[in-house]
């Protein structure tokens, strides 16, 4: 016999052995607790135990949205055989299931007596399970605002979603070990229970009274003007508090899915091209650099051409190129006299101001997919830029952003950051988080200011301004319309009205901002946004009780 | 006729090894399937009676086969292979099949797999041809004998018997040739397989190849043989590997990268393997692998029974389970070496390559360094027909065994 093959197979078996040993090693000693982890990671099972979501309250302590009792009907499929019984007290098909599982929903979130009626007839295999069911009580108020919850009670839009860690809570835990279908949970092998806290409540700055109005308002401004949408905030002008914040039409978070997906979210912090309410900040800046002062001359030139473009004025009368102050420019809205003072700016000390105005940052009042807008960098400008900025156009802001730089000039050249949530607070009172009046910087110096107020005053006294002014208090505010834009051109027919606005002006207590989009029996921001800021602002001081400061 | 002195020549420890290997299998098989039958309201006992059932049928086989001399099969070798290709087609046409590969005949209360059977049957052939045609048979001859039962598994499917098929004529043919040359054209065509994805490296190889055979002045022949045969693996992979059936081809490709479909084929390897590294030196303890008991592993009690035990056990008895294989290898391969007939001997070194290449190729296959092929775990992974086949291989080694010395007698 051949001794070589002998030798042969039997160091090849060995070779193959030791490859096999040195992987034995490898996996059980080597790398033994990196497989252990794993082990223990895939079989640990986690089940939440139900607990109350925080409520969200506005500025007053008024239930927004709460948390009621309300029960669900689960089944185990493996067993479970009545389905026509339970389908004729639930009044619906019952099943199928899959058999396989051990659990499985039937209903969720009944009332207490359809669900007692179920307790009593004692069906095998079907619970009864405790949940807690999200409501708004107020319907459709700030529905834009507060959002909604999922069938889970998980946020999914606006407040409910942006604030989901705080309101939902730490959801009791037991943590055990089940097998890779996730069921047949090994009770004995039961870890531990970590204890549920509740959500936190959230009060906002949203007072619900002044939010009704507001609603009121623009619900009315949009059916008068057969508009497409519109959205109102009023701000609190001394601390950046957003006293009411709407958008029309909106939805019942109750019953969410029966509303198209565009009403769920307000456009407030969404972009827009501003049109002319942009020239206050445009004199603002102007004024505050000294490159104009309330007795510069302007030319009301019916066009001007910058870099081959050629800039008009939006109301068609013809100025003739008449000398004309900076307090008529306003009143009259006159283009190209925004444009002369955005020229005599410069892009580097505009942009500089057009920042400082917290234009292109966030603000982040804690609304879901807030926009920064765009504000482009001076070396990125195109020659007419600079002149088409001057009266609100190659710029895209925020409605919020807007009315925070309106804040800064009626308080007394200090913006304050704008806030929307003005407490989280656990119920046990060990975590609370409160936004305070934070000053973000001075934009303009307090000179400036008052001067802005006697141009925006003048604006409501005698110009496009008029259809705001009110009888008990005096008002300073700024008319827009503006041509929107469409895939990058202008469309025909379709504006953004606007007004923006302070009272009252000896003291300002309430900025507002009223936009209206796509109106169509009018177009002008004098006409269709002007009464409308009338409307909430008076009466939003009157329930204030703001005293009068109008000299009758 | 058997005698005492013949048992006393008997290969004890081989006897041992299987005993302590089946009692290792039922006490796993117990583990892995008594708690989950038992909670699904089946028969907790049903696959430990079933198991034991096979090893008292098989022993009583072992003991037929040994006390029957070996040296009659030499004639009903003819017979048995006809057998067997009557069973595999019968297989393929009436039998049934399960988990997707393997086909199984139902005879009354009885089943078993007829392609565990042709493992055995291509053994005793192959011994048989070998043994007529000594050194100097041709290499198409046998190949040819083992083609047609390879396609009969193959297109079962089952890639797992095909593949022992095929090694076991390899192995038998190159233990009876016991030449380099064929060494080379056994092994290189795996290496061209491997290399032919790059096609320069590939040229290079093959150059190499030509200048090491032409050097070593192989005969004109062998060497376009052997070329020959590495041209065509590498050429015709791709093509083969579009005739395996997408489960086998995700088999492969998962075994390459098993991270790949955690809860697809490669979740077999991953789980498999995490059941073993979390068995650590002394295992999690009978009865007590997380892996194991909660059913991570699907049909762990049948090609991934070494999961349970790494886990379980841990390496102190996965090593003990290969060290028991090792000496049943060992033992067969010295009996090749001892046995004065050349079908007894050559019988051996085929039952050394059968039980070694389905011990190690079913570890590395669950310690995730080897593709999922669907080959047992012999004496200890559930299935009666493997068992009973196994035990009647080492019931003719005993044979072969207390008759390899004439002087004995």
């Amino acid at each position: 016999m051949n001794k070589r093959r002998t030798y042969f197979l039997l160091i090849l078996f060995v070779l193959i052995a030791f490859v096999i040993v040195a992987r034995l090693v490898d996996l059980q000693i080597i790398h033994h607790r990196f497989y252990k982890e794993k082990a223990e990671h895939q079989r640990r099972r986690i089940i939440s135990l139900a607990v109350d979501r925080g409520d969200i309250l506005d500025r007053n302590g008024r239930i927004l949205a709460t948390s009621l009792n309300s029960f669900s009907i689960a089944v185990n499929p493996r067993h479970f055989t009545s389905a026509e019984v339970l389908s004729k007290m639930l009044g619906g098909p019952v099943g199928p299931f899959d058999q396989r599982k051990l659990f499985a929903w039937v209903k969720r979130k009944i009332d207490k007596t359809s669900a007692e009626k179920i307790v009593e007839a004692k069906i095998p295999y079907v619970s009864i399970i405790p949940e807690k069911k999200r409501v708004y009580p107020k319907g459709h108020l700030a529905s834009q605002v507060i959002g909604f919850v999922g069938m889970d009670n998980e946020g999914l839009s606006g407040l409910e979603l942006s604030c989901d860690k705080f309101l939902k809570g730490v959801a009791g835990q037991i943590v055990t070990e089940s097998d890779p279908m996730g069921y047949e949970l090994l009770a004995v092998r039961e870890k531990d229970r970590e204890e549920a806290s509740p959500g936190m409540n959230l009060t906002l700055t949203i007072d619900e009274s002044i939010q009704y109005i507001a609603e009121r308002a623009l619900e009315g401004a949009i059916k008068q003007f057969q508009a497409v949408s519109g959205c109102i905030i009023v701000m609190d002008a001394k601390s950046g508090e957003i006293l009411a914040l709407a958008g029309k039409p909106d939805f019942d978070p109750n019953e969410y899915a029966k509303s198209p997906p565009a009403r769920w979210k307000s456009f407030a912090t969404d972009v827009y091209e501003p049109g002319s309410t942009f020239k206050v900040i445009t004199t603002a800046s102007g004024l505050d650099e000294g490159v104009i002062n309330l007795d510069t001359k302007l030319n009301a030139l019916d066009s001007i051409t910058l870099g081959g473009k050629v800039i008009k004025n939006s109301h068609q009368i013809q100025w003739g190129g008449s000398a004309i102050s900076v307090s008529r420019m306003l009143e009259q809205s006159i283009n190209t006299g925004a444009v002369q003072v955005g020229l005599k700016l410069g892009p580097d000390r505009f942009y500089k101001k057009m920042k400082d105005f917290g234009f292109g940052d966030l603000l982040s009042i804690g609304l879901p997919g807030e926009s920064r807008g765009l504000l482009r960098d001076p070396k990125n400008w195109y020659k007419p830029d600079i002149g088409m900025m001057a009266f609100g156009q190659s710029i895209a802001v925020t409605p919020i952003q807007l009315l925070s730089a309106f804040q800064a000039i009626a308080n007394e050249g200090e913006r304050i950051k704008p806030t929307l949530i003005k407490r989280i607070e656990s119920l046990d009172g060990s975590f609370v988080k409160t936004n305070s009046a934070d000053l973000i910087n001075h934009p303009i110096s307090k000179k400036t200011c008052e001067e802005m107020k006697g141009l925006l005053e003048n604006v409501v006294l005698n110009g496009s301004g008029k259809r705001a002014k009110m009888v008990s208090y005096r008002v300073g505010g700024k008319t827009g319309t503006a041509q929107k834009a469409v895939r990058g051109v202008y469309a025909q027919g379709r504006f953004i009205a606007s007004f923006c606005g302070m009272a009252p002006l000896s003291d300002p207590e309430i900025v507002a901002l009223v936009i209206v989009n796509e109106p169509k029996t009018s177009i002008w921001g004098e006409s269709v946004a002007g009464p409308t800021f009338r409307e909430v602002v008076e009466n939003a001081l009157r329930y204030l009780n703001v005293p009068p400061d109008v000299i009758k | 006729m058997i005698n005492l002195r013949m048992l006393r020549v008997s290969d004890k420890s081989m006897f041992v090894s299987i005993f302590i290997l089946v009692a290792i299998g039922l006490v796993m098989i117990a583990s892995t399937t008594y708690f989950s039958e038992l909670k699904a309201g089946r028969d907790a006992l049903f696959y430990i009676k079933r198991q034991f059932g096979a090893f008292i049928f098989g022993f009583l086989l072992m003991g037929a086969a040994a006390y029957f001399d070996y040296r009659h099969l030499k004639r009903f070798a003819p017979l048995l292979y006809i057998s067997m290709i009557f069973l595999l087609l019968a297989g393929h046409f009436f039998g049934v099949a399960s988990q997707g590969a393997q086909r199984w005949i139902y005879l009354g209360p009885f089943s078993f797999q007829p392609s565990e059977v042709a493992k055995l049957i291509m053994i005793i052939t192959l011994a048989a041809f070998f043994d007529i045609r000594k050194e100097k048979s041709d290499m198409i001859s046998p190949l040819l004998l083992t083609a047609v039962p390879f396609f009969l598994v193959f297109k079962q499917p089952d890639l797992g018997t095909a593949l022992v098929i095929g090694v076991l004529a390899v192995g038998m043919l190159l233990w009876n040739k016991n030449s380099p040359v064929l060494l080379t054209m056994a092994v290189s065509p795996f290496l061209s397989i491997v290399l032919s994805r790059n096609l320069y490296v590939w040229i290079i190889y093959l150059f190499v190849l030509w200048l090491l055979l032409y050097f070593s002045r192989v005969k004109t022949f062998d060497m376009l043989l052997i070329l020959g045969l590495n041209i065509g693996a590498g050429a015709a992979f791709p093509v083969l590997w579009g005739m395996l059936k997408g489960y086998q081809q995700m088999r492969i490709v998962t075994f390459l990268n098993p991270g790949l479909d955690p809860h697809g084929l490669g979740y077999h390897t991953l789980q498999s393997t995490i059941a073993i590294g979390g068995g650590g030196l002394f295992g999690q303890g009978l009865f007590h692998g997380s892996q194991t008991q909660l059913q991570f592993i699907p049909i762990q009690h049948s090609d991934f029974i070494f999961s349970a035990i790494g886990e379980e056990l841990g390496l102190v008895g996965s090593l003990m389970v290969l060290l028991l294989f090792l000496n049943i290898i060992w033992r067969a391969i010295v009996l090749a070496e001892e046995s004065e007939d050349y079908f007894g001997s050559i019988f051996a070194a085929g039952a050394a390559i059968f039980i070694g290449f389905h011990a190690l190729v079913n570890m590395g296959m669950t310690m995730g360094i080897l593709p999922v092929v669907g080959i047992p775990l012999p004496f200890v992974s559930y299935g009666g027909t493997s068992l009973v086949v196994n035990m009647t291989v080492i019931g003719i080694l005993q044979s072969i065994a207390m008759r390899r010395q004439k002087l004995i007698f």
